[in-house]
């Protein structure tokens, strides 16, 4: 539409609630954040002074970067498994023609998603526990028993079935947008089915795979319910070492890590972000 | 074969809510599996549980109040953002949509520490939690909204404009009846959203105050008893119920055409 002069302070009028409260609290807060990351610590309680000693901390201290280090380990593994299942899944999920079987097939990879975190972890708890289910199965099978959970194996496969659907999304609406005659072509060319998903699909779809990682990827690097549950306590994530300095009362060491996760956050974002602009241009 | 993989993604993607269900009638309190008898005390003790109730309460109280300023928000955004496609839109929507690639812990924090440096009488209301909600759930709100929006035909909006209406008339009469699906789908996506969040609310309220999941959480660290299993059980069920409703009272084909339409952001 036009952008005459009383549209313009419509538009901005229709806007601005919504944007100063988020500008008030997200923004607000990062603000405030800032500000108390470079205050000191000391005797157990902030001091409203400007040390950056916490920086400092933060900076040469090697055990919070080893904490870093898993969390971004184990966000580059869930994201590798989710891909290795969402995909074949999304592709399973575009193949579908029944319009009944492809709203039950999204209904119930989707639904999910609005059960809550700590209720599906419980649910993994159950499963994963010595006198569980995957146990007992594993028992039949003859497998030998092995812990799963309360370490890393539990975290992770809790955490690859909370992203799937997040990987999945991306990757079927790009497959959903790929031309049926594209394919149709490649095969009257007298190209097999794999070669077609090779050359057709797969390059036109990858905008979608990396759309997926970069999701899947920070979300699993700023998880917090499923790594403290799961864990047991022994797979210390970066959400969860905030979290108790917030708890100690350590608030600027908070703060800097809060602020560190956010740019770590952003990083790969961006990151993934320049990948799918090359991706685009090189017209793979 | 793809097929059969899909297969075993869905069983996947159900099994821990499935065992969640049947562990919740799980006789012998140590959750085994397969269970041994049947009992339904679990739901006793969930439903008379005073940390359970209490978090339930505050959890709806929050969820509705999020909800409503979301949508009071975030509609006109929406409504501005689709029809008026002012220049700079890609800015707000960015700083709109930016608390969705944040951190959920960092944004509890840069709230908590907001609130207490500059509004201390908020602290610990579930106000203030409502409001921090609202700032997550406004995108999802937004994109819904849009969604719908854009399959409206606006040419009834500006017969009615013709016909003398001034906008605030064309929206109310014309526009918002027209949304019906798309607020009902936000509204309770915004409910369920809110109801759901731990990582947020972990830091604004304190035990025994706060919200469902929180005191899940807390009694999860100590105790594994089917309590959690029934209390939990009932939460899907409630879950599930909503979503029932809006497929109930609207056809399930135009509320498909609403994410068909959706791209991802």
């Amino acid at each position: 539409m036009s952008t005459l002069h009383p549209l313009r302070m419509a538009s901005f009028a229709l806007l601005a609630p919504s944007v100063l409260l988020t500008l008030a609290f997200f923004g607000g807060g990062l603000v405030v954040m800032l500000v108390f990351s470079l205050y000191g610590f000391t005797g157990g309680l902030m001091e409203r002074t400007v040390t950056g000693q916490a920086w400092a901390e933060m900076a040469t201290d090697g055990f919070y970067w080893e904490v870093i280090g898993r969390s971004a380990r184990i966000a580059a593994i869930v994201s590798v498994i989710a891909l290795l299942i969402g995909y074949p899944a999304a592709l399973a999920l575009n193949s579908l023609r029944s319009p009944g079987w492809i709203a039950f097939a999204y209904f119930v990879i989707f639904a999910p998603l609005l059960v809550a975190v700590v209720v599906r972890a419980y649910g993994w708890i159950l499963l994963l526990a010595e006198a569980g289910f995957v146990r007992w199965a594993m028992d039949l099978v003859g497998l030998p028993p092995t812990r799963l959970l309360y370490d890393e194996p539990a975290v992770i496969i809790a955490l690859v079935h909370v992203m799937l659907p997040y990987m999945i999304f991306p990757i079927a609406s790009v497959l959903r947008q790929i031309d049926p005659a594209l394919n149709e072509a490649a095969r009257d060319l007298g190209a097999g089915r794999l070669r077609c998903f090779l050359y057709v699909t797969l390059p036109l779809s990858l905008g979608g795979v990396v759309a997926g990682l970069q999701i899947v990827f920070t979300l699993a690097m700023s998880a917090f319910t499923v790594p403290v549950l799961l864990g047991g306590g022994r797979v210390l994530v970066f959400s969860k070492l905030i979290f108790d300095n917030v708890s100690s009362l350590n608030w600027p060491m908070g703060a800097v890590q809060s602020l560190v996760l956010i740019g770590a956050t952003l990083f790969v974002v961006m990151a993934f972000e320049l990948l799918n602009r090359r991706l685009a241009t090189t017209g793979r | 074969m793809l097929r059969v993989f899909l297969g075993l993604v869905i069983a996947f993607m159900l099994a821990p809510i499935v065992f969640v269900v049947i562990n919740s009638f799980n006789a012998s309190p140590l959750s085994p599996f397969p269970p041994q008898g049947f009992s339904l005390r679990w739901y006793e003790t969930a439903l008379s549980h005073e940390a359970f109730r209490a978090g339930f309460v505050t959890s709806a109280l929050v969820g509705l109040m999020s909800t409503a300023l979301a949508l009071l928000v975030g509609v006109p955004a929406a409504y501005a953002l689709v029809r008026y496609r002012p220049r700079g839109a890609g800015l707000w929507r960015g700083l709109l949509f930016a608390p969705l690639m944040t951190p959920r812990v960092t944004l509890g924090f840069a709230a908590f520490v907001l609130i207490i440096s500059i509004a201390r009488p908020l602290y610990g209301t579930l106000l203030a939690l409502a409001l921090v909600h609202a700032v997550l759930i406004v995108p999802f709100v937004i994109s819904i909204v849009s969604a719908n929006l854009v399959l409206l035909d606006r040419t009834l909006e500006e017969a009615a404009r013709d016909l003398g209406a001034t906008p605030l008339q064309a929206f109310l009469r014309i526009t918002l009846p027209q949304m019906r699906i798309g607020l009902a789908v936000s509204a309770v996506f915004a409910f369920i959203t809110s109801f759901d969040e731990l990582e947020t609310s972990i830091f604004l309220l304190r035990p025994p105050h706060t919200t469902l999941p929180v005191q899940m959480f807390i009694y999860m660290e100590q105790w594994q008893n089917p309590t959690l299993a029934a209390l939990s059980t009932m939460l899907i069920a409630g879950t599930f119920l909503l979503l029932g409703l809006i497929l109930v009272a609207f056809r399930a084909g135009d509320v498909g055409r609403i994410f068909a339409n959706r791209k991802i952001h």
